[in-house]
């Protein structure tokens, strides 16, 4: 998962380094957006602005996680 | 050097400041779940006086809520000033977001009695003041802004006492337009911490009281001010922090960082907010000095939040303490900052308030016990005016020469933007006032680069300063409309965006890179000396050195004037205070 979410954002987010100690900061609101769309498209999920914290952003393990738990919701 | 001379806050912690303090120190807050039993808001977090405070505050017997709250608070803070209210060295500065809207439902017919400069004089009046009040509306940055310009005010010596009153009162206008930006935490907020997720509202009222002499009552004073905008967006904040870094550093030049004991933040607990601060903290290497913010005791209190928030952190220092953030328990910014949700002892002596706010404003202001030695000395200043325009639904007029536009009446502005301007598709976005004031700047600046035959890249030393009677009023009816019916409630973020007059300064410098000071005065009526006298003031800093400044109001599509000008700053005779 975590590849294929590098992945995704790499292509959608280019400019962004997926790879910071704290990815949130890199963001914008563009980029969180982006992010959300992306990922719920991807993976089923409804991932809405209720979810974005600097914590579930932090990193991409950070989204992995989240994920994850959303899957988990929706079993 | 502007010395306090008494202060008060009414909020749902307590009817003073000490009242107030005492509570924080102890850790409470009146933040709590807040349901809308009509169906129309979602469930949000706020701090609210209760209806037996409010039946308390309305029997000041005001016409408005908004007025009787703010009437109560400088009322209890004037028990402790003595000077004669009615002498004509006395001024009121108010400062808010949106004023009495709230009572504009019922009353839109006669919406001109809810301006908040008709708000200001009513408060005025009662109180015995004979001078006209100013209504600072700069949004969030409100209450630092309006501390500056009692500052300025003074040290030019126009006048001898400043009553600053800072207040908001929550309704559906706000709570809905907050909730239709996403901005809104449904529990309590957590400034600056790693699960934040939105801010708080809430509703106060703070006084400060404001005297060019020392108090020997009272031992605080507000040496520095500065506002700089970050020219990147209106609602979002600089991803650098441009404006609030520039604030910060131009009242840090003289002073010593050594003796700073906090900084108390806006801490608002956006996702961006509370991120762009810590970038500043970090870039001005003052990631070492204790900070806090407040608004977890509070919410965000709008208008009153830069007085209330200032005198609370007088009171602390007083009691040798740096008050814990609330709410904070993992640092979830990219910047690091000294932050506890602790209480924590300081023996310093001085401090530094910060706001920012939608317009892309930051305001930062220096508070210190009267130990140190005033360090701004007061320059005196006089502008001369290079370039005019006027706008109206009749005409067009650049240098007193009329432009030949192809309509008339309130497609005035859009048809003068097509012939003469037609290169920035932002403008189809902007409220009516701010396309206005846009369409004047833009003007202005023609006018200018012909004159001069170059282009002057103005960056820090350029303000936008504006004066108006109607506020927002187009941009608040239409808001108004998208949420008065219940089968249809709309509310659009993006005319509540322009429910804020100073977002036409923000557009202003956003177009042209202005990274100097940015600020929107609203006033009973149209003054043009008290608008000279808050321009010279403005320009005797030492930052400002030109203007984009003058009347833009915008009551309704038959009825509106913009009167603006360039100014620069002519000869300075230094004098010292």
């Amino acid at each position: 998962m975590k590849e294929r979410i590098i992945q995704l954002l790499s292509e959608a987010l280019p400019l962004v380094d997926l790879d910071s100690d704290f990815l949130f900061g890199e963001l914008d609101s563009l980029g969180i957006t982006t992010i959300l769309m992306t990922v719920s498209d991807e993976f089923g999920i409804n991932l809405t602005y209720t979810d974005v914290t600097p914590r579930n952003f932090k990193s991409v393990d950070s989204l992995v996680a989240l994920i994850e738990k959303k899957q988990q919701s929706a079993q | 050097m502007t010395y306090v001379e008494a202060d008060n806050i009414l909020s749902p912690l307590g009817k003073t400041s000490d009242d107030n303090y005492r509570a924080l120190l102890a850790g409470k807050s009146m933040l709590h779940t807040c349901s809308d039993s009509r169906g129309l808001l979602e469930d949000y977090t706020a701090s609210l006086f209760s209806a037996d405070q409010w039946n308390d505050i309305l029997s000041e017997d005001a016409p408005t809520p908004f007025e009787a709250l703010a009437l109560s608070s400088i009322r209890q803070a004037l028990q402790n000033a003595d000077f004669d209210i009615s002498s004509p060295r006395v001024i009121l500065i108010i400062s808010t977001t949106k004023g009495a809207v709230n009572q504009l439902p019922a009353h839109q017919e006669t919406a001109a009695s809810l301006y908040p400069g008709a708000c200001a004089q009513r408060i005025a009046t009662r109180l015995g003041i004979t001078t006209k009040p100013v209504v600072v509306c700069n949004a969030c940055i409100s209450g630092l802004a309006a501390v500056i310009l009692a500052q300025r005010l003074l040290d030019a010596s126009l006048y001898d006492h400043a009553i600053v009153c800072g207040a908001d009162c929550q309704g559906d206008f706000i709570i809905s337009g907050f909730q239709s930006l996403k901005a809104l935490s449904p529990t309590p907020c957590r400034p600056f911490d790693m699960e934040r997720n939105g801010l708080n509202l809430g509703e106060a009222a703070a006084t400060l009281i404001l005297g060019s002499h020392p108090s020997q009552a009272h031992p605080w004073a507000v040496t520095h001010g500065a506002i700089r905008n970050d020219a990147y967006h209106v609602t979002t904040p600089s991803r650098q922090a441009e404006g609030l870094s520039r604030s910060i550093a131009a009242i840090l030049q003289d002073k010593d960082k050594n003796n700073i004991g906090l900084i108390n933040l806006h801490g608002t607990a956006t996702l961006f907010n509370d991120q762009m601060e810590s970038i500043a903290i970090r870039q001005l290497g003052l990631s070492s000095i204790p900070a806090n913010a407040l608004k977890g005791y509070y919410g965000h209190t709008m208008g009153a939040a830069g007085v209330l928030e200032t005198i609370l952190t007088m009171h602390a220092v007083d009691d040798h303490t740096v008050l814990g953030t609330r709410g904070f328990e993992e640092l979830g910014v990219s910047g690091r900052i000294n932050l506890s949700a602790e209480n924590r002892p300081t023996k310093k002596t001085s401090f530094l308030k910060v706001l920012s706010g939608f317009g892309g404003g930051n305001a930062a202001i220096h508070v210190t016990r009267k130990t140190e030695r005033p360090s701004c000395p007061f320059t005196e200043s006089s502008y001369t005016t290079t370039h005019t325009v006027t706008l109206s639904p009749h005409a067009a007029e650049v240098d007193g020469r009329t432009l030949e536009v192809k309509q008339e009446g309130a497609p005035l502005p859009t048809a003068v933007y097509r012939q003469f301007i037609h290169d920035y598709p932002k403008y189809y976005k902007m409220d009516a006032l701010s396309r206005l004031g846009f369409v004047a700047a833009e003007l202005l600046l023609q006018a200018e680069r012909q004159d001069t035959e170059t282009e002057y890249m103005h960056d820090g030393d350029r303000a936008v300063i504006l004066f108006n009677r109607s506020s927002s009023i187009c941009s608040d009816k239409q808001y108004l409309a998208s949420i008065q019916d219940k089968d249809n409630f709309y509310p659009s973020p993006s005319v509540f965006v322009y429910t804020l007059p100073n977002i036409v300064t923000g557009e202003i410098a956003i177009r042209n890179r202005y990274h100097g000071e940015t600020s929107f005065f609203v006033l009973p009526e149209r003054d043009e000396a008290l608008e000279t006298d808050i321009l010279k003031s403005i320009l005797a800093g030492n930052s400002t050195k030109s203007a984009i400044a003058g009347w833009l109001d915008y009551e309704d599509d038959t009825h509106f004037l913009a009167h603006m000008h360039i100014i620069e700053q002519e000869q300075r005779s230094p004098s010292s205070i």
